[in-house]
């Protein structure tokens, strides 16, 4: 996880910025966030399932990052502290906006960016199946989707995933697991030629594989 | 046998029985073999990264632009490195500058809250800690600077209530400046040792723009008419003498004794 260079162009690690921030480098934080805005972005775009619920929540957390820095004692790797920082602040938020329900607008539905799955030789099976996943993330239980989406979409070790939603690896595992097989309901009815290929579907007579 | 796995991209369906997942229900949740939790597994990390949109990555940063600019102003004014700060945290002195933090927060919030419920507080009383302060970057603009602070007022409201709920004595201690470790992101009260130095000065400049005490000061941007940059400024909602309405100053970070660098007063219902 840790850059040691890379847009924007500074040849420090992250966590040399960090350090140097902590002394009161008035660049340094900024760096970070701008090496890592899309992961963190992508963190809590799919974590809150919401762009505005995202901005809030992405804005708080790294202002609190930005202050609490001296606390980030080193051991881990800085973007690990900080997914930490921005899944918790989405999953506040979350469980703040579960006490005052809304209603959704009409065609609320959120595009995560284009060309979510990459398939070039289906696109329309692609843009279907990238419309699924999203609404299907969505529908899943806010602690369930933050781990998938730790797990799966960002490629965290369940360890690391573990860290930084602060509770031990057999949950995120669990959460995991559940949250999987609620996307695999949810995506059955959906065309996707790459399924074909490699998925292996169990059938519960015989164990046959696709 | 029926073929109960999905018959591939020819019929471009791969079925949707629960069956041909291999599904099973334990509790409220579902539960598939292993090819299709690793399949899942797999579509999921082909998902590209959504970019930040432009709008959200200008907010983000101007935030963060601020919130540099009121802790270089402190170090400036203190002559307190940040480091400094860093340093005595970690030599596990943390406790000590918790209690003295969390007493000027508490202190602020006390006076804050009394400050909203009694507009008419003396000005004398009128003490550096005891400005509820928070650095949230927002772009005020002169045209809507009326709603976007009345917005603001209600948020400020509701995080002064949450702030003084975290700091009874009853609560673990939770300050802005030094962090719980379990959790950063749950402090959402602002900075308050980042803003130490500035409220000195702003209240000494509250004091040149307005009789009243102010109820909240806001650390923001705003571009003043015919000005083709943004500024950072600082937001002062003091309560007006007229009953139910706030008085909003919009001053230079600048702002010193008499040199107030005003860019804007304006005069609002109070949201209540």
């Amino acid at each position: 996880m840790e850059r040691v260079s890379g847009p924007p162009d500074d040849w420090r690690t992250d966590h040399e910025l960090m350090a140097a921030h902590v002394a009161g480098d008035p660049h340094a934080f900024e760096i970070i966030v701008q090496r890592h805005r899309d992961r963190f972005w992508a963190v809590a775009l799919r974590t809150t399932g919401d762009p505005e619920e995202a901005a809030d929540g992405l804005q708080e957390a790294l202002l609190s990052a930005f202050r609490n820095a001296g606390s980030f004692r080193g051991d881990s790797a800085v973007t690990t502290w900080l997914h930490r920082v921005v899944v918790n602040a989405c999953l506040d938020r979350l469980r703040r906006r579960a006490a005052r329900p809304s209603v959704p607008l009409p065609g609320a539905d959120t595009d995560f960016g284009s060309g979510m799955l990459a398939d070039p030789t289906d696109p329309l099976g692609a843009k279907e199946l990238k419309i699924e996943i999203d609404r299907a993330l969505r529908e899943l239980p806010a602690d369930q989707r933050a781990a998938v989406v730790l797990v799966d979409v960002e490629g965290y070790s369940v360890d690391e995933a573990a860290s930084i939603l602060a509770c031990p690896s057999g949950t995120v595992k669990s959460r995991c697991a559940r949250g999987r097989a609620k996307l695999a309901v949810r995506l059955a009815g959906v065309r996707n030629p790459s399924v074909g290929e490699g998925v292996g579907y169990s059938s519960t007579e015989g164990g046959e594989t696709a | 046998m029926a073929d109960q796995t999905h018959s591939g991209p020819e019929d471009g369906r791969p079925g949707t029985s629960e069956e041909m997942l291999g599904l099973t229900q334990i509790g409220d949740d579902p539960h598939v073999s292993p090819e299709v939790d690793a399949f899942i597994s797999r579509t999921l990390s082909n998902l590209d990264q959504p970019p930040m949109p432009d709008e959200v990555a200008k907010r983000i940063f101007s935030a963060l632009s601020a919130e540099s600019a009121v802790r270089a102003a402190q170090t400036e004014t203190t002559g307190t490195p940040a480091d400094e700060l860093a340093r005595r945290r970690r030599r596990g002195r943390w406790f000590v500058a918790a209690s003295g933090v969390a007493a000027a927060c508490a202190l602020g919030i006390v006076v804050g809250s009394t400050v909203l419920s009694d507009p008419g507080a003396p000005a004398s009383q009128i003490q550096a800690s005891a400005i509820p302060m928070s650095a949230s970057g927002m772009h005020y603009e002169e045209q809507n600077l009326r709603s976007q602070v009345s917005e603001q007022i209600s948020t400020w409201r509701s995080m002064a209530t949450a702030t003084a709920s975290q700091l009874a004595p009853t609560e673990p201690v939770a300050t802005p400046d030094v962090t719980t470790t379990d959790n950063p992101s749950r402090v959402t009260v602002p900075g308050a040792a980042a803003l130490a130095a500035a409220r000195a000065s702003i209240t000494e400049c509250v004091k040149n723009v307005s009789a009243g005490t102010p109820m909240h000061v806001d650390i923001g941007l705003y571009r003043a008419p015919a000005q083709p940059v943004e500024q950072q400024v600082a937001v002062v909602a003091v309560p007006a003498a007229a009953e139910r309405m706030v008085d909003v100053y919009v001053v230079g970070l600048g702002c010193k004794g008499s040199d107030t660098q005003l860019r804007a007063h304006v005069r609002i219902p109070d949201p209540g």
